[in-house]
């Protein structure tokens, strides 16, 4: 009995220590904000763009309510497989060299949350319904790949995935989630875009990271 | 075949084997904690796998991997010191020196500056948890939490009350049955001081010397010694133990902590043991504080004990059937032979209430928790102290020597446990016992210091002899009440007839002045007049105090002795005498009654049977020598004659009783004898009691002398026609109580010459 005893606690110990000096690293990135519980699992050596650096990115839009829109984000982050992107780039419709994640959680004002839509989710980029109910002037490269409703525990909305033809030439592939709080107060939003020939070489790996967005609101 | 003793640290060169548990119970702690903060960062992220979860505790809780760190570090540390001895050694040198300085810190010090290292530990690791909980500095966290305890109120309020409601039933009662019956003083608070008791300078000194190493304990300590930690004072009631106690709390410099009879007497199981914890919580405080204390239990009595009935005790009023007779017989016996016969009725009752439940004044367990408090295992006490030093492995610090005197008083040793008495916990016995004359010198002279008086140093003297058991108590009474008869006669100043009278109303208790029909009262003074006589004529080792046949309470007459000298050894002759002078009232009245007696002689052969009982049975007085308490004791039966005496003349197997009856008649028929040739004396001295009723002992040697006396004059007793017409009053008094009439000559009158 003393035997086992001693035995079962060397163990123990052993496992301890091997965990101890053994587990360094992590085998994805976590991007995660507990204030709004909103979680993805990126791939290791991707490079991170901070919510300042982006903002900053933002701030210099001269859309119309862009000011009132950057105000009302809660978080947003963005990571690429190329350390070279900068953010403007990320908040461009242009493809960015090689892949890049956008993430964002933002409160909708009164207005927003009277009048959005699926629709509105699906067109959050470019204007897809349209593109779709009017093929004839729709983008000479578009493709609808896959579209269904993606529902979490506070929220629901739309995962859309498509190409097309950016503003350079280039096709393009954007597999975008959108999704709408229960209360319609907040939207959350990933982005995994990449030039077509990128996205499809990679596309296990880029559709694992929108698989992985989850929404679990408020703590 | 030596025994081998588990080696003592001192002598160990290594340090003890640690168990497997103790090795590895911080490092499986460690692991525990790792794997919640793992689980605790899966159930926070979603995405998280176990891998990774464990990865980024590891990389975040870094701290907890110092601790594993330094937990290795140091077992490393103890198993080198479990296996080589130099290396022990060296920390336990180094140890050893960080302990000499901390004892040069006093107890109590260092008892203080624990408490504050203990709150700022408290304080320091509260504000570290609060601030992981407010995400915020410790110190900013800290002053963050009145205010969230103070949000959290009510919900603690809540339960606290669901909790308390119930508690506080039994708590709150426990804790106020707990409270009471124990006094704390302070130096000073107490004026008394050991020049205020008297008569008992041999016990003072030794309490004083008690007191002297409670003071300065390294006065024995520095020598390998201990400071004696109990005192039992015992002694018949009223001889100063309390004064004595009262005395030592005004002289010492320590706390007097004076515990009240009754304060262990409860009505629920169980208060009594609070009580004695918390008194001695109390008393260690002190001791800590004050560098000692002493604690006093008034009539420790009232603790009780695990063994003897205490129906047995209060039996001893038992004694009432000897001394409460008509004659009141037991008075003609010295006190010694009084306390025999007391003594003698406590072990009977004994004998016959035995195996009654045993005694306990404080009910189940006081007794027990007061024993283990005078000096059961020495526990280190305190939580972080006894646990938490243990935990970490190290030694719980010794507790530090608390000098706390007990002094116990009582007037019943023997109804105290045995366990009680033993060393350690009451290592001094001292008899508070009657004062010698020098004592009641001093102890009266202090006591008519105190009042105006008229009396001489040779009165005083005279006082203090007459007066051979007297405890300061009743020397105190007999001043007040003459100092009440002296105020009674409108005076001021007590003079000695105050006294002897105060005396004698304290001895004899007040006269009823009933009048006996005349064939009574001749046959009372001729009974106490049989033992005034013998006690004049043998017994040499006590003097005639006085005599009576005035009708008191319980009795009808008297004859009182004393003991002139202080005497601490009884001889047979001097028990013989006792026998005469109490089988005398028999003899005298068969004599003079025409074989006729009263049963009023009841008390006096009850008292002289004991007497004969003890000095057959156990004082190798009589024609045997074994002792009958130890063969009773052993149940091997009473001998019959005895080496000493002669073949012929040894009664084969003889009873005991039997032996002692022979005594007694032996002695009966002495007193016959004596009686016959003194029989004028006798009935002089009748006469003498039947005119004045009360008269000195003086007076009873005036008339066996023929003298004048302080009272009565004793020269009309040395002509021989007032004795012809004493004799004449006596045969008409035989007449009378014969026929049951009143007699027809009266009682002769004789002029003073």
């Amino acid at each position: 009995m003393r035997a086992v005893k001693s035995r079962v606690a060397l163990s123990a110990v052993a496992g301890v220590l091997v965990l101890a000096l053994t587990s360094c690293s992590q085998s994805q990135i976590y991007a995660t904000n507990k204030l709004t519980g909103t979680y993805v699992a990126i791939p290791n050596g991707w490079n991170k763009i901070e919510k300042p650096a982006l903002d900053k990115a933002e701030s210099k839009s001269t859309a119309p309510g862009a000011a009132e829109k950057l105000a009302s984000v809660l978080w947003q982050e963005a990571y690429t497989t190329s350390p070279s992107v900068t953010p403007t780039q990320v908040l461009s419709l242009q493809a960015p060299e090689g892949a890049a994640v956008y993430v964002r959680v933002r409160n909708l004002n009164f207005e927003e949350s009277n009048s959005i839509s699926y629709n509105n989710l699906r067109n959050l980029l470019v204007p897809i319904t349209t593109w779709l109910e009017d093929p004839a002037n729709a983008n000479p490269k578009f493709v609808l790949i896959d579209d269904y409703e993606r529902v979490e525990k506070v929220a629901r909305g739309v995962r859309t995935i498509y190409t097309f033809e950016d503003p350079s030439g280039v096709s393009s592939t954007i597999d975008q989630t959108a999704l709408l709080s229960d209360d319609h107060s907040r939207i959350y939003i990933l982005i995994v875009r990449a030039k077509t020939k990128f996205y499809n070489k990679n596309v296990d790996e880029l559709l694992a990271i929108g698989d992985s967005f989850t929404v679990r609101g408020d703590k | 075949m030596t025994i081998q003793s588990r080696p003592r640290d001192t002598d160990r060169k290594t340090r003890i084997q640690l168990s497997v548990y103790d090795r590895t119970k911080f490092l499986m702690l460690f692991a525990l904690t790792f794997f919640v903060l793992a689980w605790a960062s899966m159930a926070d992220n979603p995405l998280l796998s176990f891998s990774d979860a464990v990865s980024k505790t590891a990389n975040e809780k870094v701290w907890l991997i110092v601790l594993v760190g330094i937990e290795i570090i140091r077992q490393v540390h103890f198993a080198l010191a479990e296996i080589l001895a130099p290396y022990h050694g060296f920390w336990l040198k180094y140890f050893a020196f960080v302990d000499r300085l901390l004892n040069k810190l006093s107890d109590w010090n260092r008892f203080r500056l624990g408490r504050v290292i203990k709150w700022l530990v408290f304080v320091a690791m509260l504000s570290i948890v609060l601030g992981a909980i407010y995400k915020e500095t410790p110190v900013r966290a800290l002053f963050l939490a009145p205010k969230a305890l103070f949000s959290a109120l009510p919900m603690i309020g809540q339960i606290l009350f669901a909790v308390i409601f119930v508690v506080i039933q039994f708590a709150a009662i426990f804790w106020f049955l707990s409270r009471g019956g124990v006094d704390t003083y302070f130096p000073d608070d107490i004026r008394t001081r050991f020049s205020d008791v008297w008569g008992q300078d041999h016990v003072l000194n030794r309490i004083r010397e008690n007191l002297l190493f409670l003071e300065t304990p390294e006065l024995i300590e520095k020598h390998g010694g201990y400071v004696p930690g109990g005192i039992l004072l015992w002694g018949p009631p009223g001889t100063g133990k309390t004064l004595m106690a009262e005395s030592m709390a005004g002289e010492t410099g320590k706390p007097f902590v004076f515990v009240d009879p009754g304060a262990f007497t409860n009505m629920f199981m169980g208060v009594g043991v609070l009580k004695v914890k918390g008194l001695f919580r109390k008393l260690r405080k002190l001791a800590l504080r004050y560098g000692g204390v002493v604690v006093f239990f008034d009539e420790a009595d009232s603790l009780g004990n695990r063994g003897i009935s205490q129906g047995a005790m209060h039996s001893a009023d038992s004694n009432a059937t000897v001394f409460g007779t008509p004659c009141n017989g037991g008075n003609y016996l010295s006190d010694p032979g009084k306390s025999l016969i007391t003594n003698e009725a406590l072990n009977r009752s004994k004998f016959v209430m035995g195996g009654a439940a045993g005694g306990g004044g404080g009910g189940s367990g006081t007794l027990q928790a007061l024993l283990t408090e005078l000096s059961g295992l020495k526990k280190p006490r305190g939580f972080l102290n006894r646990v938490v030093r243990r935990a970490l492995g190290m030694r719980p610090k010794s507790p530090p020597k608390y000098r706390i005197l007990v002094v116990m008083a009582t007037n019943m040793p023997e109804a105290l446990d045995e366990a009680l008495l033993r060393p350690g916990r009451i290592d001094r016995m001292y008899r508070v016992g009657y004062p010698s004359k020098a004592g009641r010198i001093r102890t009266y002279e202090g006591y008519l210091n105190k009042v105006s008086h008229s009396l001489t140093t040779e009165e005083v003297d005279k006082l203090a002899t007459i007066t051979p058991y007297a405890t300061g108590a009743i020397i105190k009474d007999t001043i007040n009440e003459a100092l009440i008869m002296a105020i009674r006669n409108g005076r001021t100043s007590i003079t000695w007839t105050d006294v002897i009278k105060a005396k004698q109303l304290k001895d004899l208790g007040p006269a009823e002045d009933v009048e006996y029909i005349e064939r009574e009262r001749h046959a009372v003074a001729v009974h106490e007049a049989c033992h005034g006589v013998m006690a004049h004529l043998v017994r040499q080792h006590m003097a005639i105090d006085l005599a009576t046949i005035e009708k008191g309470s319980d009795y009808l007459g008297m004859v009182a002795s004393i003991p002139p000298d202080d005497q601490f050894t009884r001889w047979r002759t001097e028990y013989e005498a006792d026998i005469l002078v109490s089988v005398a009232s028999l003899a005298g009245e068969r004599m003079f009654f025409d074989g006729d007696n009263s049963s009023g002689v009841s008390g006096d052969l009850e008292s002289a049977t004991t007497i004969a009982s003890f000095m057959e049975g156990h004082w190798g007085m009589g024609s045997t020598i074994s002792s009958h308490a130890s063969n009773r004791r052993n149940e091997v039966g009473a001998p019959g004659g005895g080496r000493g005496k002669d073949d012929g003349t040894k009664d084969l197997r003889m009873a005991l009783g039997d032996r002692i009856e022979n005594n007694l008649a032996n002695l009966l028929s002495r007193a016959e004898e004596i009686l016959k040739e003194n029989k004028f004396k006798v009935l002089a001295l009748a006469h003498a009691l039947e005119t004045h009723k009360t008269i000195s002992g003086d007076d009873v040697i005036a008339v066996m002398n023929g003298e004048k006396g302080p009272l009565v004059d004793g020269r009309p007793y040395s002509i021989q026609s007032n004795l012809d017409a004493i004799w004449n009053y006596h045969l008409a008094a035989v007449v009378a109580h014969q026929k049951h009439e009143r007699p027809n000559l009266p009682i002769p009158v004789f002029e003073a010459s």
